[in-house]
């Protein structure tokens, strides 16, 4: 059985080509069979009967059996190389060739490569420093010796050995001193030769070959001595300005002198024009060195939903948003930074109470408000900004809060009054009125600080962290299972009730079960971020970094995609896209990995988009699946090119209703009844009723297949993702440039 | 499945200029546009009826498409002694890869079986007339001061592409014939053949060649 054979250059480590050969992998042999041409001299044109001419020449070279041999994809993976490593120490490197759907043979290659190791490169620690699976055995010839026996027999004693051979490790490549290198030297004196002064002084640097013809154009132009830099703008302009309107020197010792004082005729001081010209583009071209572009590795703000995140911005943003394909800047209302200038109960709270709320509720969608009763999750969140509260809870608030309000205003126009009456003791009036309002806003912001006190201190003893986990201590398997189940939790707390209040407010802010499956979320990505960010070095950083790769992926096959989701958000948040060298290293030393958070990346940047959806309708013939919350929240979206059509059929039948109306045939044009047929037209026009419907019905269905999620948790996994402290994002960011110092070091010319 | 002549032409060129592109046009009647450089040798097939002298010939051509890129040199020159014929292509709008040629030929000359091989000059990519930067006097100079034959081709529109195989294929069956007799390349299967003598080589080659 032959799992794979393609043909295959051979080439040296550097990739030069040695011989064109044919490589077969069976799962016990590796094959190596090659064209043997006679000269062409020797050659026979005609057709000889049962020779495939296809395979006239073809020849086989050796076969290896797989123990002896150690399979691996060479680090360098842009040249989908395979490095074959003999047990007698023997490296050669394949590069496979072919035309004809390469790709797909090379993924074949490196799967069944993987097939062959029998240990699941599962986990990133697993994973060998250039993320590639090996074949399984390594029997190394460790040592030879050869002998005479008492009997006269010469024997040849061969040691085998596990792992690598203590072979003496070459730093170049091209110096092999023997075998015998590893002697100690004895009689050996360096020769030295100390350094000239001359050495050390270095020709100022040259710039690439590429211009070099362009600036040997320049020098014989231009008299040396007379000009250094040429620099249309005087010194106003960065040295390295990116417009690339400035011109590189040789060397910028001379100074700026300006350009006129130089030159004598006009005939010069066009080809100097146009030398400089052709050297400015050409230096333009230098400067792109070609840069890994990652625009799938970024989401700076994935928990804004099209406006249907927690954050307030005004109507019209949020329409234009939702509306337009290209987004532009929006304002976020937040609260003020002051404290003196927050509300001490909020907006929306006093805007919406309980009852009032209760009364505009569907009776369909009223009874499932009670259905589920399971115990809030509580998470930590910097300075306990997510903090749950029952609908009592915030009721009292807000009746105590109006009491004292009452209470105040009473208490200042019986104030007035009597400020009215006695005129003379104006002022220790004034001074007792000063002090009462003093006292009384004390008792407020003491007795509001109290209540909140009391809640937060609650939160805090719940949320108390008692032994310093980091998400080393886990593996991903189990990160993931936990994840899983927090998930499902706040997942199944969410009720279609909800759903039509997002859809009708348009804020995900009065949704609380929502809210917290946002926050937790946001928590995680966070947390992720905070994570990768502890480390100092890339090394530990790319090592994180793959590691939570593989939970996301974990979670992606359990076709969990919210907290999917969650992790990548924290990997493509800005504070982590900025590491590139983190970044690099993880491309080039765990590349599997990285291929795979590209896959995700792509795959996740719009739940709208086919591949999403292809992807989530396979999972999801499956039972236990958990849908994003993003692709919860933009169903509720509403679709605009229905409405338009919606609307054209609304407009043309109250053209006709009106028409009818004016012909006195319709009979019936009571004012009920046009209300009833405008209010049926409004709710026709934005289709949102059918919207909710829909959401309603895949929450519904989706609830039902998360509820047979059946894992067991780990319960320090669990105390880890709840209440293991993080940063938020701009503390991430700030955090991030000192991690990794930023590309971008502007100097000033002088 | 049966042949009469089995044949082996080399595409050759710089990276780039189309070799890959155009044997596709040529077996399977596809262009692409996308960039994908060979690693090594691609080995690709045709039959095909040729008409030579009244009689029809049934022919196995073997294509066999090189990787232009520098680093494969030394392992695609191993083939070159092994073809009868070669494809030489260039880019009509890269300036390079014509000049280039030179060099291919110099090579041809030291590696394959004979120092005038039979070779066609391509310049590819005829289609692309607006970024044309090889004038057609030009390469048809450089061609009949070597005493080559010269087409512009295009692999993506099928231009000339089957013309240029079939003009390969007439001389090497012109050289064949000649050498039938004098037992020269290429010879004919079960024939007879003394290997021990080297000298037979080189003198009739050069006096074969001069077609």
């Amino acid at each position: 059985m032959v799992l794979v054979e393609s043909p295959f250059a051979q080439t040296t480590r550097d990739g030069k080509g040695i011989r064109q050969v044919h490589l077969g992998l069976t799962p016990t042999k590796l094959i190596l069979a090659a064209d043997v041409l006679p000269p062409v001299s020797m050659l026979d044109v005609t057709y000889l009967p049962g020779v495939d001419p296809d395979i006239e020449t073809f020849e086989l070279v050796a076969v290896y059996p797989i123990e002896c041999v150690n399979l691996s994809v060479f680090h360098r993976r842009k040249r989908q190389t395979l490095k074959a490593h003999f047990c007698t120490d023997r490296i050669l490197y394949f590069e496979l060739g072919g035309l004809v759907k390469r790709n797909m043979f090379w993924n074949l290659w490196c799967e069944r490569v993987t097939f062959l190791n029998p240990e699941d490169p599962g986990s990133s620690r697993s994973e060998t420093s250039v993320a590639t699976s090996t074949s399984n055995s390594t029997l190394y010839l460790l040592d030879t010796k050869r002998g005479v026996n008492e009997a006269g027999l010469h024997q040849l004693w061969c040691k085998f050995g596990y792992g690598n051979p203590v072979a003496p490790k070459w730093t170049d490549r091209y110096l092999y001193m023997g075998d015998q290198l590893s002697e100690p030297p004895t009689n050996y004196t360096p020769h030295t030769d100390p350094p000239t002064t001359s050495e050390f002084i270095r020709e100022p640097s040259q710039p690439k070959s590429r211009n070099r013809r362009n600036v040997e154009a320049l020098k014989q132009l231009v008299p040396r001595h007379q000009i250094g830099a040429i620099n249309r703008f005087g010194s106003g302009i960065l040295d390295n300005c990116k417009s690339g309107l400035y011109l590189k020197t040789e060397s910028s010792t001379e100074g700026t002198v300006s350009t006129t004082q130089s030159l004598d005729n006009e005939t010069d001081y066009t080809r100097l024009a146009e030398n400089a010209v052709l050297f400015w583009e050409s230096s333009r071209n230098v400067t792109q060195v070609n840069r890994h572009r990652r625009r799938y590795g970024i989401a700076p703000q994935p928990h804004f939903l099209y406006g249907l995140g927690p954050w307030g911005i005004s109507q019209g943003e949020r329409f234009s948003v939702q509306v337009k394909r290209a987004v532009s800047a929006v304002r976020t209302r937040r609260q003020p930074a002051e404290p003196e200038l927050r509300l001490s109960i909020s907006k929306r709270q006093l805007v919406s109470s309980i009852s009032c709320e209760a009364l505009h509720l569907d009776g369909r969608v009223a009874k499932s408000w009670t259905s589920l009763k399971t115990p809030v999750v509580f998470f930590w969140t910097p300075d306990y900004w997510y903090r749950p509260r029952s609908a009592r809870d915030a009721y009292q608030e807000l009746t105590e809060h109006l009491r004292k309000v009452r209470q105040s205003c009473q208490r200042k126009k019986g104030r007035r009054r009597r400020n009215l009456g006695f005129k003379k003791g104006f002022l220790c009036m004034e001074r007792r009125y000063d002090t009462d309002e003093d006292t009384n806003s004390a008792t407020q912001t003491s007795s509001t600080s109290a209540r909140d006190e009391t809640s937060v201190q609650y939160l805090r003893r719940l949320l108390q962290l008692n032994i310093n986990l980091t998400s080393w201590d886990f593996d991903s398997t189990t990160l993931t299972c936990q994840l899983t189940i927090i998930d499902r939790d706040l997942f199944l707390k969410i009720t279609p009730a909800e759903l039509s209040v997002i859809i009708w407010k348009q804020t995900s802010k009065s949704a609380p079960n929502i809210g917290a499956f946002e926050a937790f979320s946001h928590r995680i990505s966070c947390l992720v971020a905070t994570e990768v960010l502890r480390d100092d070095t890339e090394k530990i950083r790319a090592r994180m970094i793959s590691r939570l790769i593989n939970a996301a992926e974990k979670c992606h096959k359990l076709s969990n995609f919210q907290s999917c989701r969650s992790i990548l958000c924290g990997l493509q948040s800005p504070a982590v896209y900025r590491l590139h060298r983190t970044w690099g290293y993880v491309r080039k030393r765990h590349s599997t990995k990285y291929q795979v958070f590209e896959c995700m990346c792509r795959l996740y940047r719009d739940p709208r988009l086919s591949a999403y959806q292809r992807v989530f309708l396979q999972k999801s013939q499956s039972a236990p699946y958990i849908p994003s919350l993003t692709d919860l929240l933009l169903k509720l979206l509403p679709c605009h090119s229905n409405g338009t059509q919606n609307q054209a059929e609304w407009r043309s039948s109250s053209t006709l209703k009106r028409l009818l109306s004016a012909l006195r045939m319709l009979k019936m044009t009571s004012t009920e009844t046009f209300e009833t047929v405008q209010s049926d037209c409004l709710e026709l026009r934005d289709g949102r009723r059918a919207l909710l419907n829909q959401s309603v019905e895949f929450l519904e269905k989706s609830q039902r297949a998360a509820q047979k999620y059946t894992m067991t948790g780990n319960e320090l996994a669990g105390e880890y993702l709840l209440k293991a402290r993080y940063r938020e994002e701009r503390e991430n960011f700030l955090h991030s440039l000192s991690v990794e110092k930023s590309n971008f070091v502007y100097r000033r010319t002088s | 499945m049966e042949y009469d002549y089995l044949i082996k032409f080399l595409a050759l060129g710089d990276s780039g200029v189309g070799k890959t592109s155009f044997l596709y046009q040529y077996t399977d009647g596809v262009f692409n546009a996308r960039f994908i450089s060979t690693v090594g040798i691609d080995f690709r097939e045709k039959r095909l009826v040729h008409q030579y002298k009244g009689r029809n010939h049934r022919i196995n051509l073997q294509l066999w498409d090189t990787a232009g890129q520098e680093r494969f040199r030394s392992l695609t020159t191993a083939f070159y002694r092994d073809a009868m014929g070669f494809l030489l292509l260039f880019d009509l709008t890269n300036e390079k890869s014509f000049l280039e040629i030179r060099n291919w030929i110099e090579q041809l000359r030291m590696h394959a079986y004979c120092e005038t091989p039979d070779i066609v000059l391509c310049g590819n990519k005829a289609d692309l007339e607006d970024r044309r930067v090889i004038k057609e006097w030009r390469a048809k100079e450089f061609a009949d001061k070597l005493g080559i034959s010269y087409y512009e081709t295009s692999a993506a529109t099928g231009q000339n592409v089957a013309i240029v195989i079939d003009a390969l294929l007439e001389k090497v069956m012109i050289r064949m014939e000649s050498a039938v007799d004098k037992a020269v390349l290429p010879g004919r299967r079960g024939r007879s053949r003394d290997l021990n003598e080297p000298e037979e080589y080189s003198p009739v080659a050069s006096s074969s060649c001069s077609c």
